[in-house]
């Protein structure tokens, strides 16, 4: 106020004081916005790295999976139907006619027999692939036949309850979700020694979920990112991988009461249009 | 924002137009220019605000549009003391007069400079990252057909 009470010099003085300073302040704004937007944008690009180097090892995973599955059915192939279909060839050869009828017509039986165990085994590798109940009666039918296979050999007891499975999902993420389920089911029965495993399924909103409790040993999810991210853990990665595809969430979890673990399921429902 | 804008520019025009009658037009009329450069810097540090908070990939110093933002906030901050103490030099000596040209040209120099080097930059497409995460095909193809 006395500046601007002052003479013409005063004013002048404060004028360039106020210029000075108002200068300042937008060459700062300037530094500020500059500096700090390039602080994002290095931050965006390491989160980025980190997302590309996680999808990297997910990738490679499924490659190795992929790999792993095709190996193990031309393992399946090559040392039992091959076999079979070889001893079923030695027995229709050409000396069969050459043979008497009563001979003849037990190299035919025994052939019949072999080709017949063939038969079954190709049908069990293609089941394997792809369940039949799966692509006919959907996700809830296969889970709960799967589940009923194993509570039926007795190691373990098994159950599936679903409670609200009105509108089916995409054939696709059936599959998928089957797939999910599979390797979990498999990772409880080979590593937790648990004495009981139990899946629900329900529906909130837009999503489903599938929960399986199981009361052996189990992770948490640390423990899944952690493995998740390492080199470990094929089926997790392929799990993860999955579970990425449907664009859904998966928990897992140790109960309060620490007896039983939770692992969750979360997938946005896409009906069959 | 832009409806802020929207809702200030008649407001704006209104109030200038009350100012030019009430004083006459020989009269320059300071308040509205003052009121002017504040709304100028209020909307450049918006501008500055939603431009940190852009997903983008590319600077800000590569881009037009922040340096035409820069020029004009150093004029409206530069000559903000100018304009607001203007009045108090019409009878002031001519030494100071000119010390008043000196700063207001020199302001004008800076800002005219950053508009021209604006103009110089090269700027680049901002990238979008269309493609999809690729997760192979696990379902292994063959023997589908489900023959029971």
């Amino acid at each position: 106020m006395y500046l601007l009470e002052a003479d013409p010099s005063g004013i002048s003085k404060l004028m360039f004081i106020g210029t000075l300073g108002m200068l300042t302040l937008a060459v700062g704004i300037i530094v500020f916005v500059i500096f700090h937007q390039r602080k994002v944008i290095r931050f965006q690009m390491e989160m980025k790295k980190m997302e590309n180097d996680k999808q990297q090892i997910l990738l490679n995973a499924s490659i190795r999976f992929q790999e792993e599955e095709r190996q193990r059915i031309a393992a399946d192939l090559h040392d039992d139907a091959g076999p079979l279909l070889a001893t079923a060839r030695l027995y229709l050869n050409e000396n069969l006619v050459n043979q008497e009828k009563a001979q003849q017509l037990q190299s035919i039986i025994s052939a019949k027999q072999i080709i017949d165990d063939a038969i079954l085994l190709i049908r069990n590798i293609s089941h394997s692939l792809m369940p039949p109940t799966l692509k006919n009666f959907g996700l809830e039918s296969a889970t709960t036949d799967l589940f009923q296979k194993i509570n039926g050999s007795g190691v373990i007891n098994a159950s599936a309850r679903f409670h609200d499975y009105r509108d089916r999902l995409k054939v696709e993420q059936e599959l998928l979700v089957f797939r999910v389920v599979q390797e979990l089911v498999n990772n409880v029965l080979k590593h937790s020694n648990a004495a009981f495993i139990h899946l629900t399924q329900n529906c909130s909103g837009n999503n489903l979920y599938l929960r399986i409790h199981h009361d052996g040993k189990g992770i948490v999810q640390a423990e899944f990112d952690k493995l998740n991210q390492s080199t470990q853990g094929l089926g997790l990665k392929n799990i993860a991988s999955r579970v990425n595809v449907l664009n859904g969430k998966i928990f897992f979890e140790i109960d309060p009461s620490q007896t039983y673990f939770k692992i969750t399921l979360e997938i946005p429902k896409i009906p069959i249009v | 924002m832009k409806i802020l804008l929207v809702l200030l520019l008649p407001i704006y025009i209104l109030y200038y137009t009350y100012d030019y009658f009430k004083n006459g037009s020989i009269t320059f009329g300071n308040i509205p220019t003052i009121i002017e450069f504040l709304i100028f810097i209020f909307f450049i540090i918006i501008l500055f605000y939603e431009s940190m908070q852009e997903n983008s990939e590319v600077v800000l110093y590569k881009r037009i549009n922040f340096w035409v933002c820069v020029g004009f906030l150093f004029y409206t901050s530069g000559n903000f003391f100018y304009i607001l103490l203007v009045e108090k030099f019409f009878d002031a000596q001519m030494s100071i007069k000119n010390q008043l040209i000196l700063i207001y040209s020199i302001v004008t120099i800076i800002k005219n400079i950053i508009f021209s080097l604006s103009f110089l930059i090269k700027e680049t497409p901002q990238i979008t990252n269309n493609s999809i995460s690729y997760v192979p095909d696990l379902d292994l193809e063959p023997t589908r057909s489900n023959t029971n």
